[in-house]
């Protein structure tokens, strides 16, 4: 029986654990700065950010871009990092960001 | 309790997030060298995160964008000082990043960026002219005339300095490897008034790229690092063959360079001068030519008037060449194998040479000296 438990939660362990993921980047003074976070809070993030930003953004530059010569070819959603200077050690999270390409049209 | 203790140890051992400490330049921060098969199962993990975030992304968010489609995805991985493996986060850019495209525009790559596209057989006027047109659009963000022709001067005799650098880069075109072009950013931060008390300010770039051919002209002054650096890498890519039979095939080796005082193309780490990035492009039909090494002299360089001169064995040189692949091989080989609905298209892996000689993965806010480039 206690063999079995040990079994067991080795078993969930293995099956249910996020996996920690690292963000490295740099804060101001170029110094480096480890991010530490899950898997799972990772891709809720992302998906997140994605549901609700791109279709009223996509939508945005459309329109702005209407009567421009230059056209939207492309759009880019991403995740980074953000540092905040504060008292104490930087506070980091996840922060959103665009990329935006334009083509002249014809 | 005792039970829930080892459920945990056995948990965290299954994910080393280090990489091994024989792939960095300097293994003496790393603490916890677990090895490369206690690795694998992390970058296995990494890899699974970004499939499920890709295939969850596509079914919940594509339907009603209209004729917008996913073209793509990018991630950029580091590595920290001390070894740590994760999504690099670097000020401006994104750790992750999804695109759209218009339907009829999917394959649309990053690559779509404007290029200035030089040649070596280009006279200097023709330079002149042609980054005086191409710089116009950059340059009207400065906010005066002055600073305008100011920033054009300089641009312009920077240039010209690597173009005379590269006219002197002798071509063998027996060789598996020869440098085909070199890439320089030029960079611009302004700031300007928009309207009222308004400003408008960012940061804008030109990409410029030389075609290197071969110049009929024998004055220009021979640029001795390339023609060894060419020699080297061909040597070493004939004692390890890229991997190439399992979905990725090696497409360019790159240098990182720079001009030195004297006008010749140097490696990156020499202070001062425009830092550049040369390609060698792979000449498949000349893979039977033996390279020839034509003299030992080693690399040397001096980082600073306050620093001693710093010398390279070519021999260690090629070593670290041949490490650099076996790495890279190993990214491919890993990358080949996975199944999943989204997979990797193209990948690059960042290599820094110490001033010493070694090399290793580029760390955080480090610069990449040499650049591995696959392609399925």
């Amino acid at each position: 029986m206690k063999k079995f438990f040990i079994l067991s939660c080795l078993s969930l362990s293995v099956a249910t654990s996020a996996t920690t993921i690292h963000l490295i980047g740099l804060d101001n003074d170029g110094q480096e700065v480890v991010y530490q976070t899950d898997s799972e809070i990772l891709k809720k993030e992302f998906l997140l950010v994605n549901e609700q930003k791109n279709k009223t953004a996509l939508a945005a530059l459309e329109q702005v871009t209407e009567k421009s010569q230059f056209k939207l070819t492309k759009f880019s959603l991403g995740l980074g990092l953000e540092g905040e200077a504060g008292i104490g050690p930087w506070n980091l999270g996840l922060a959103l960001k665009h990329r935006i390409f334009f083509a002249k049209g014809k | 309790m005792k039970n829930i203790l080892i459920a945990f140890l056995f948990s965290s051992s299954l994910f080393a997030s280090q990489v091994p400490s024989s792939w960095m330049v300097e293994s003496s921060n790393q603490k916890n060298d677990q090895g490369l098969a206690s690795f694998e199962k992390y970058f296995e993990s990494v890899m699974s995160v970004q499939e499920e975030m890709l295939e969850s992304s596509e079914s919940s968010i594509e339907k009603g964008l209209g004729d917008w489609k996913i073209s793509g995805y990018k991630t950029d991985l580091a590595v920290s000082k001390s070894g740590l493996f994760g999504f690099s986060a670097l000020q401006g850019t994104s750790t992750v990043e999804l695109s759209w495209a218009k339907a009829k525009n999917k394959n649309l790559e990053d690559s779509e960026e404007q290029v200035l596209e030089l040649s070596t057989d280009m006279s200097n006027d023709q330079i002149v002219q042609t980054i005086s047109q191409s710089s116009e659009f950059l340059l009207q963000r400065l906010e005066s005339d002055k600073k305008r022709r100011k920033q054009k001067e300089l641009w312009t005799e920077k240039v010209l300095t690597i173009h005379e650098a590269l006219q002197g880069i002798a071509l063998d075109h027996q060789q598996k490897f020869t440098p085909s072009k070199f890439r320089v950013d030029l960079t611009l931060s302004y700031s300007a008034p928009l309207f009222g008390l308004t400003k408008l300010s960012g940061d804008a770039r030109l990409r410029l790229e030389w075609k290197i051919v071969q110049n009929s002209s024998k004055s220009k002054r021979e640029q001795k690092l390339i023609n060894n650096l060419v020699e080297d890498i061909n040597v070493a890519m004939s004692k390890i063959t890229p991997v190439t039979n399992q979905g990725y095939k090696f497409d360019q080796f790159a240098v990182a360079l720079g001009l030195n005082k004297k006008s010749l193309l140097s490696f990156s780490k020499v202070k001062g001068g425009v830092n550049g990035v040369l390609f060698f492009k792979v000449n498949k039909e000349k893979s039977e030519v033996v390279p020839v090494i034509s003299n030992d002299e080693d690399y040397s360089w001096v980082e600073d008037e306050s620093k001693e001169r710093t010398a390279v064995k070519r021999d260690r040189f090629r070593q670290g060449l041949v490490k650099t692949v076996g790495i890279g091989n190993w990214f491919s080989e890993k990358l080949s194998r996975r199944q999943a609905l989204w997979s990797v298209n193209k990948f690059k892996v960042n290599f820094t040479m110490s001033y010493s000689g070694l090399f290793g993965l580029s760390t955080t806010g480090g610069s990449g000296e040499i650049e591995l480039y696959y392609s399925k």
